[in-house]
């Protein structure tokens, strides 16, 4: 259903429009709050929240970004908030001096990179995966969250993290590069 | 900048998106680079695994969605 319609039926109060809504976007914010670090009921709150502050500013929403580039970015803000009081600490490894270090003085690998490549996503490798991704920052795993898993366009990624499309390459990269560092580490040691 | 893309180089293109944004000619000889580099093309395929592990992780339903949405849509109607 495209979001005019959507707003439409929701603006309306027509029968089925909260179940629509809930029913499209609800596995999807669930999914990035998860991979947000947050605990499932962490997780559910800041999802419920997010619903419900759409919903209670519904007459007031114009429109100006998507729907689903409002709710994420709504929910970015509370799942940042819930982290903060939690007080995470964020990573502070550098990624950059750890790449540089990967090649020589010509730019050309030391050594063959190692890790999964084409094995079947497993439940050990899915584990492997949500610990590496422990080691991400909140605008890293929000950045790969939206681009990779939830194939958001670069220009609504970069409004719903509030940086820009260069910053937004730099966030993909540390976090693709941190991610494959720490499945490199765990499948040497299989 | 040296008209030849390093290693290093096709690496970071190809973790921060912008391989296959990067001009027409800088995408060819990123190309060029990526068919007889067999360390490149193995790290590509990494990300590429990455990228593809977290959709299959992150991207799917979870069994408890079913149970939160009744419970979402009893508490948003009210």
């Amino acid at each position: 259903m495209s979001d005019q319609n959507r707003l439409r039926e929701l603006k309306a109060r027509l029968p089925g429009s909260v179940e629509s809504l809930v029913e499209e976007f609800t596995s999807p914010l669930m999914a990035a709050a998860r991979s947000w670090g947050l605990s499932e009921r962490d997780a559910q709150e800041a999802v419920q929240d997010s619903l419900t502050d759409f919903l209670t500013a519904l007459d007031r929403f114009e429109g100006r970004s998507t729907l689903k580039t409002f709710l994420f970015g709504v929910l970015y803000h509370k799942c940042s908030e819930r982290r903060r009081k939690n007080k995470r600490e964020e990573a502070t490894e550098d990624m950059e001096a750890a790449f540089s270090g990967r090649f020589g003085s010509l730019g050309v690998w030391n050594s063959l990179p190692r890790g999964p490549e084409e094995e079947a996503v497993n439940d050990e490798l899915k584990a492997w995966l949500e610990e590496c991704a422990k080691g991400l920052s909140d605008e890293q795993r929000s950045a790969f969250q939206l681009k990779t898993v939830e194939n958001v366009a670069t220009e609504e990624a970069c409004k719903i993290i509030g940086v820009s499309a260069t910053n937004l390459g730099v966030l993909m990269f540390r976090a693709r590069n941190k991610l494959r560092e720490c499945l490199e580490k765990k499948w040497m040691k299989r | 900048m040296s008209w030849i893309p390093s290693c290093s180089d096709v690496a970071r293109a190809v973790s921060d998106d912008s391989y296959n944004e990067s001009s027409p000619s800088r995408r060819v000889m990123l190309r060029l680079h990526m068919a007889v580099c067999w360390f490149c093309r193995r790290y590509a395929a990494q990300i590429r695994w990455i990228d593809r592990a977290a959709r299959e992780t992150w991207g799917v339903p979870a069994p408890g969605d079913a149970d939160l949405k009744r419970r979402l849509i009893a508490r948003l109607r009210s």
